[in-house]
């Protein structure tokens, strides 16, 4: 019956690609489209030609940032992107990824809220990852800039790429500081952009099932001084939450607080919920929806994690500690 | 992803519509179905409802008659065709896409040798070549004029002399929509913040400007040219009772407005219908009193799934609503289902009618193309 058939369509896998111009995205994006990994990549990019294959799955597109205004909810959304993605999945048994890159300049929020805004993105795509390639030479000179902070702060896997170029020690004290901007990223050195596809590729990082895979050493450190404007910063509660103070809090923190907070991450112990309660967000957008049933053996307790520009922690842990039952 | 806030209600309320009438036989059989290779992207009917032209996400480009038979004008490309269109006078099928091209073919009457109109075996203009994967073109209401957006800027082709007329800079955004007014006096093109109107009068001059929130994604002007519609990525939709601002603003959709039709026929206080699809549904809205009368709507409740496509029949208040669910209702007056088609195992994806409202074209998403007409035991059905 048709509409079994419709429904069942499995979503495609999206990654988006973000990082200084120079930093090693289009030799990345060209290991993507010519390493043998058994899968059709779709790439979107903006700027035609930079990429070195022919290949007609290479589809241009304007970075044209689109102001929305939904009720309470503003974000910023890219708009060519649902036009051209529109367009483009309606060739669907064409490709089994897709890869966005973005100019070196670009704020990877709005690539994200486009796909949660749209209705057909949604249905059509699912978000795999932000993978962001990160110069290991010369991010210092950007450090300063609010994209290299945000593209570093949005991604799921950092590729601290031209690692010969650098001395170890160098590395591990860039390390550590991406670390404390992003608690959740994976990160990995390399040279050429040289990765096994896996680790970029089939991610899942979007995933509210294989979300919450938070560092437990993080998640029970105290509050602390940060170097950068930009942070990472988690609350960890076992008594149980009232679900309505909860969501008065976290309401008011999304439109107070909305534009600072760049990415959270949860798990929620409910009172009187037998499932854990999973969430995600990006900037004022929020996902979130009951999970498996906590087990016996395992202590029920709340964890969220914030990355974002100057967050101010201890009101955070406060406003948290009052929406508990 | 769900968002936080509570979404504010719809004004009407959601009563279903959705009675069907047994007794009545059913008023379009189907006369054909072909397969082209992938989604069918878009359809067109000649002014002479003697042929109709389709095209596919694998590149094909077709022409198809009502006695069922099918003539390939491209077959198979790499490329995507996304827009299609004819000329008013049935001479020029224009077709764009990923390929970043615009192509016309020059169709010839049916001649004793031929019993249908056919197209010339080669191209007749071929514009510019770009990188830009174009989905928006429409042709001049009477003159062989084609409007095609290429990104920010909208060219204006005179086809006939191969001449660029001018480039229209819609500035704010890709184009994402266009339409002529049925007098050809406006070009309407949609994109972020709103609707850019320019006068065919002077093209050097500023466009009038209609704000919508977010971004206007369809724009359709009513056919007797009064109104201008707008359906907004915002989840909105805004109407402009042309040269009498502001215009009205509706709210309490579920989801984006993804597509207009205004009815030919005025109904009682002197105003077409707006039908606007949305989410699984379609709101039919119809002015109140003939002058001041705000618009109240009706909520078209039947499909499952998306509703992709929204066509009025010519001359009658019938709606055709084309759903991925896999079926297609036609609304008795825009308001009871009068009869559900089927025939897509993927859904359905673009619907058009015949000018004469005699047959209905619709294209899958894998790639089924459909026509049905009326039946002469469903005469009773029209309006």
């Amino acid at each position: 019956m048709a509409i079994a058939s419709a429904t069942e369509t499995k979503p495609v896998p999206v990654t988006v690609l973000t990082g200084y111009l120079g930093a090693g995205k289009t030799t990345l994006l060209n290991h993507i489209l010519t390493h043998e990994h058994g899968q059709k990549v779709a790439v979107i990019v903006n700027e035609f030609g930079e990429v070195g294959i022919d290949n007609q799955l290479v589809i241009d597109t304007d970075e044209e940032i689109f102001e929305m205004n939904n009720g309470c909810i503003c974000c910023t959304v890219r708009g060519d992107l649902i036009r051209i993605i529109g367009n483009l999945m309606r060739c669907r048994d064409k490709f089994d990824h897709l890869v966005i890159e973005t100019t070196g300049l670009a704020d990877p929020a709005p690539v994200i809220q486009t796909f949660f805004v749209d209705e057909d993105m949604q249905a059509q795509l699912s978000l795999d990852a932000v993978v962001t390639v990160v110069d290991a030479k010369h991010i210092h000179q950007h450090w300063d800039a609010d994209e290299a902070q945000e593209q570093i702060a949005f991604a799921d896997v950092i590729l601290l790429n031209k690692t010969d170029l650098v001395t170890p020690e160098v590395l591990d004290e860039l390390e550590q500081k991406i670390r404390d901007m992003n608690r959740m990223v994976k990160i990995y050195r390399t040279q050429h952009s040289h990765l096994d596809m896996e680790a970029i590729l089939g991610v899942r990082a979007f995933d509210l099932d294989r979300a919450l895979e938070i560092d437990p050493e993080f998640l029970d450190e105290e509050a602390h001084e940060h170097d950068e404007s930009v942070y990472s910063t988690s609350l960890v509660e076992s008594q149980p939450l009232n679900e309505e103070k909860l969501n008065a809090w976290m309401s008011n923190l999304l439109q107070t607080k909305g534009p600072d907070i760049f990415r959270m991450k949860g798990i929620l112990n409910i009172d009187g919920m037998d499932e854990r309660f999973v969430f995600q967000g990006v900037h004022m957008i929020f996902d979130g929806r009951p999970d498996r049933p906590w087990k016996t053996e395992e202590s029920r307790r709340s964890e969220l994690v914030f990355i974002g520009r100057n967050l101010d922690e201890m009101e955070l842990k406060q406003g948290f500690k009052e929406c508990l039952v | 992803m769900s968002r936080i806030g509570s979404m504010r209600s719809r004004r009407a309320s959601a009563k279903s519509t959705s009675r069907s009438n047994s007794k009545s036989v059913p008023p379009f059989e189907r006369q054909w179905q072909h397969q082209l290779e992938d989604y069918v992207t878009a359809i067109a009917w000649s002014p002479s409802d003697d042929y109709l032209a389709a095209s596919s996400a694998a590149g094909e480009v077709v022409l198809g008659y009502p006695d069922g038979s099918l003539e390939v004008l491209q077959s198979r490309t790499d490329a995507s065709v996304n827009g299609l269109a004819i000329s008013s006078d049935g001479q020029f099928l224009a077709a764009a896409g990923q390929s970043g091209q615009v192509v016309v073919w020059a169709i010839e009457p049916s001649s004793a040798d031929q019993p249908n109109p056919h197209a010339t075996s080669s191209t007749i203009f071929s514009s510019p070549q770009v990188s830009t994967w174009m989905d928006c073109l429409t042709w001049h209401p009477t003159a062989p004029i084609l409007a095609v957006g290429v990104g920010p800027i909208v060219q204006l082709w005179s086809i006939p002399d191969n001449t660029l007329i001018t480039e229209l800079d819609f500035e704010r955004s890709s184009v994402l929509d266009l339409a002529w007014h049925p007098y050809g006096r406006y070009l309407a093109v949609s994109g972020h913040g709103g609707v850019s109107v320019w006068a065919a009068t002077n093209w050097l001059e500023e466009p009038e400007f209609m704000a919508v929130p977010g971004a206007s994604i369809a724009v359709q002007w009513s056919a007797n040219g009064r109104y201008l519609g707008s359906g907004n990525l915002d989840q909105t939709l805004t109407v402009m009772d042309w040269g009498h601002p502001p215009p009205w603003f509706m709210q309490g959709f579920p989801s984006k407005v993804r597509q207009l039709s205004w009815s030919a026929p005025l109904s009682a206080t002197g105003s077409p219908l707006l039908a606007a699809a949305c989410a699984n549904g379609v709101t039919v809205w119809e002015r109140e009193t003939a002058e001041g009368g705000i618009w109240r709507n009706r909520i078209l409740n039947h499909h499952t799934q998306i509703v992709e496509a929204i066509a009025f029949q010519p001359q009658t208040f019938t709606l055709a609503s084309a759903s991925q669910d896999g079926t297609i209702v036609l609304w008795r007056k825009a308001k009871s289902v009068a009869q559900v088609l089927d025939g897509a195992h993927q859904g359905w994806g673009a619907i058009a009618w015949s000018p004469n409202g005699q047959h209905l074209a619709a294209g899958g998403q894998a790639g089924e193309l459909t026509l049905w007409s009326q039946s002469s035991r469903g005469k009773g059905f029209q309006v």
